[in-house]
């Protein structure tokens, strides 16, 4: 693709069509409705499979703004963010990343997990969430000015932080954040049910199994069962799967390889259904 | 080493919590004398302590105890009650909680009717008879009994239930003096000393009653609180030892479950040599090997992807196709994954049982210990890793000694072996102390890949503490505080019988045990190897 020739949109395959199901559980909506009036970057905290994700699209779609997600991982490099010279049969050319896409267009950019990049990658993005909106593409000599409509948003899950995996301070201080975390039982309810298309006395036994599993978090548990662990489990009761068939297989063995911890989610599982 | 009495499986604990919503600890209870009334299971607001058994009949008791928990008020008093009340009272309470949770979790019910089948005596009229009737008779609507006594129960407690709901304790203590009452005019004798609650994994009710001073002392079996001991006699093995600093770490008190901050005082100290080297010559540690790789960072070439155009590959690709043949797409170069070397920070259990030899010529296990260290010590340096080698012992929380024998980065010449050959065994093992420190040490580690190798032969012991599960319960947070840190932590007992306790430390993927000292230099590699691979 080139400068001159972008006929119509360039981001129309990042554009959400059909309403993303969202159900706040807070005054989120708003708040981003805020931060986005100011084109403030935004950092979403919490922790796996609360709605991060669904979150952003939702909130994309609302504004009306394509979104560009790209799923942080360690063998990211810079040139994965803004885009990096191919060979063709004339000589090269220069290919923009999904970051620069966005920056040049105007969509809502969103690193999802962006403590998994490397912070060498991550401090790309450094000049454009501070006043100056800007992103110097090095290796072409170019300086993209953002759109007006551009927006960078990152999320991550503190959890589990280690002294390897963090945010430089200089990086985290540039972002407004907001933070998730598994909604209230009765909303959670809602969620599970409406997701995986189930009854909501269903939905109430999976949520009350993953807050029990919550419990365990600091005594052996990584981490409790999330709200897509539940949506996962009941799409599988929905579709015929046994009820403890299913949870084992979303849930306890998921979660866990300890066996003294498998057994007693498989347990709780067991206690849970009739 | 003592040997711990059996403790229930971890996995009893871990469904307690999530089904109660607290952390209590588990005990196994001992066998009681032949001619006490068969053993039930005992509940504090801290401890459940279990009878052997099978895992059904423990789970059911679990289940029970989190109903427990979760809905039975504590500690009444019980003053104004008879003995037989307060039996018939405990019934009707755990029918109602057993419904209560029953109502959350329908799962437990089979768990809880297969106890109450189980102890079912069909037509016996005794005390403990009929409650066993009337136990399953309020939970199975199938039973059919016949006693007037029993459906005269289970008819009251179907309409207390649709009346006042399941919540309402005051109108089942009310149902449970009218049923008393007529067990009274029945004259149905009740032996309190003979008596234990029919169903095998419903606890002895102890739990809902406050008795007063003076059966609470034996009602209760609790440890004797901490005491505390001042250090003593510290002064004479410190002449060959200099302090290098002072630390206070916090205990995990898993009884109360809170973190004592401060609790325990770490001395780090460093054995000072009598030979003629006297001081440690002022050397420079080594730098961080991984940061000589990482400026040198390998550069993947000729590959499908990356950062920039690997230049020679783009150059004959493009001539190439000049040549019409058909050029590879492998023109770009990428970073390659930097190989970093691990740090490993060795810790050697330095308590007085490690002095210990099983004949006069054989080694002890400090000697096989210190051995093994340097032989691991030199390979890793060898493979370019870092590695440092750390020891401890405790003499109670006012002491714990901490001794840098080797540090990262040291070279392992002469005086570092023979400071390390120069440690003397003495005193305890307060695992959880050192544990910390030996963490906060390995954090300071630039390298990414770190872990903590833990060597010990027995489980964590010290003089003011008398039971061994509070320091093994301690040392458990540690180790999982440090996981969480990112920094994994392995333990090796040489000790055939630390499966219990090491499993608990450690976690079950992360220990391996030494039945022998002579196994000892073998499992340490094999540890060594699966770390660093």
């Amino acid at each position: 693709m080139n400068l001159s020739d972008p006929p119509g949109d360039p981001l129309a395959a990042y554009r959400i069509r059909t309403q993303p199901w969202y159900r706040p559980a807070a005054r989120e909506v708003a708040l981003y409705e805020h931060a986005y009036a100011h084109r403030l970057p935004l950092m979403l905290k919490g922790p796996t499979g609360c709605g991060k994700t669904r979150f952003v699209e939702y909130m994309a779609w609302k504004l009306g703004r394509p979104l560009v997600t790209l799923a942080c991982n360690e063998d990211m490099s810079a040139s994965d963010l803004v885009g990096r010279w191919l060979l063709d049969e004339r000589g090269t050319t220069w290919h923009d990343g999904p970051l620069t896409l966005a920056v040049r267009h105007g969509g809502i950019c969103y690193l999802d997990e962006v403590v998994e990049a490397r912070q060498d990658t991550t401090v790309v993005i450094h000049p454009l969430t501070d006043a100056r909106r800007m992103l110097p593409l090095d290796r072409k000599g170019e300086l993209v000015h953002a759109h007006p409509d551009f927006q960078l948003v990152v999320s991550y899950n503190p959890g589990y932080q280690s002294r390897a995996k963090d945010m430089k301070p200089s990086t985290r201080q540039r972002f407004a954040a907001l933070e998730f975390d598994y909604p209230p039982e009765a909303v959670e309810t809602e969620i599970v049910a409406h997701e995986a298309g189930i009854a909501p006395e269903l939905a109430a036994r999976l949520v009350g199994i993953a807050r029990r599993t919550r419990a365990l978090r600091e005594r052996g548990l990584d981490e409790g069962a999330s709200t897509r662990m539940l949506v996962y489990a009941g799409t599988l009761i929905r579709d015929g799967v046994e009820p403890r068939d299913s949870c084992d297989m979303t849930m306890t063995r998921a979660l866990t390889d300890d066996p003294d911890m498998s057994a007693a989610l498989r347990a709780l599982v067991d206690a849970s259904f009739p | 080493m003592p040997a711990s009495p059996e403790a229930p499986a971890p996995a009893l604990a871990y469904l307690l919590q999530a089904l109660g919503g607290r952390a209590l600890q588990l005990q196994t209870l001992p066998v009681g004398p032949p001619d006490a009334p068969p053993a039930r299971p005992i509940l504090t607001p801290t401890h459940l302590l279990l009878p052997a058994g099978e895992g059904a009949r423990q789970r059911a008791a679990v289940a029970h105890a989190a109903a427990h928990l979760l809905y039975s008020p504590v500690a009444q008093a019980s003053s104004t009650l008879k003995p037989l009340a307060q039996a018939v009272v405990a019934a009707v309470e755990d029918a109602r909680i057993e419904q209560l949770l029953m109502a959350q979790l329908p799962g437990v019910r089979p768990w809880f009717l297969a106890g109450l089948r189980d102890s079912l005596q069909p037509q016996g009229l005794s005390f403990a008879a009929l409650i066993s009737r009337l136990s399953l008779a309020l939970h199975d609507a199938d039973y059919a009994d016949g006693n007037a006594w029993v459906d005269k129960a289970r008819t009251l407690f179907a309409r207390t239930h649709r009346d006042h709901g399941l919540a309402d304790y005051p109108a089942f203590r009310r149902l449970a003096a009218v049923l008393a009452n007529d067990l009274g005019q029945m004259r149905v004798r009740f032996e309190p000393q003979q008596y234990a609650v029919p169903a095998a994994y419903r606890d002895d009710n102890s739990y809902l009653w406050d008795h007063g001073v003076a059966r609470d002392a034996q009602a209760t079996p609790l440890q004797a609180p901490l005491q505390e001991q001042l250090p003593a006699g510290a002064a004479a093995a410190q002449a060959f030892e200099s302090v290098l600093a002072v630390f206070h770490y916090p205990e995990w008190d898993a009884r109360s479950a809170v973190l004592r901050p401060s609790w325990c005082t770490l001395y780090e100290l460093r054995p000072l040599l009598q030979t003629a080297a006297a001081a440690p010559p002022a050397r420079r540690p080594l730098p961080p090997l991984h940061r000589h790789r990482a400026q040198h960072g390998r550069r993947l070439r000729r590959q499908w992807e990356g950062e920039t155009l690997d230049l020679d590959a783009t150059i004959e690709a493009a001539v190439e196709r000049r040549l019409s043949g058909a050029p590879s797409g492998r023109i770009f170069q990428r970073p390659g994954p930097q190989t970093e070397a691990p740090s490993l920070l060795v810790l050697l259990d330095l308590s007085q049982s490690t002095g210990a030899r099983a004949s006069a010529h054989a080694p002890s296990l400090l000697e096989v210990e210190q051995e093994a260290a340097l032989l691991l010590a030199r390979a890793a340096q060898a493979a370019g890793e870092r590695i440092a080698i750390h020891g401890f012992c405790s003499d109670t929380r006012a002491q714990v000694r901490y001794h840098r024998l080797l540090d990262f980065g040291e070279p392992l010449d002469a005086p570092a072996e023979a400071r390390l050959r120069a440690v003397r065994p003495a005193w305890s093992t307060r695992l959880g102390a050192a544990l910390r420190h030996a963490t906060a040490l390995l954090a300071a580690e630039p390298a990414e890949r770190r872990a903590l190798l833990v060597l010990t032969d027995g489980e964590p012991s010290d003089v003011d503490v008398h039971d061994a599960r509070y320091l093994i319960a301690d040392a458990r947070a540690a180790v999982q505080e440090a996981t969480r840190r990112g920094l994994p932590i392995f333990g090796l007992a040489v000790d055939a019988g630390a499966a219990a306790y090491a499993r608990q430390i450690f976690g079950a993927q992360n220990y391996r045990i030494a039945e022998t000292p002579q196994q000892l230099p073998r499992q340490l590699a094999a540890l060594h190897a699966r770390f660093s691979v």
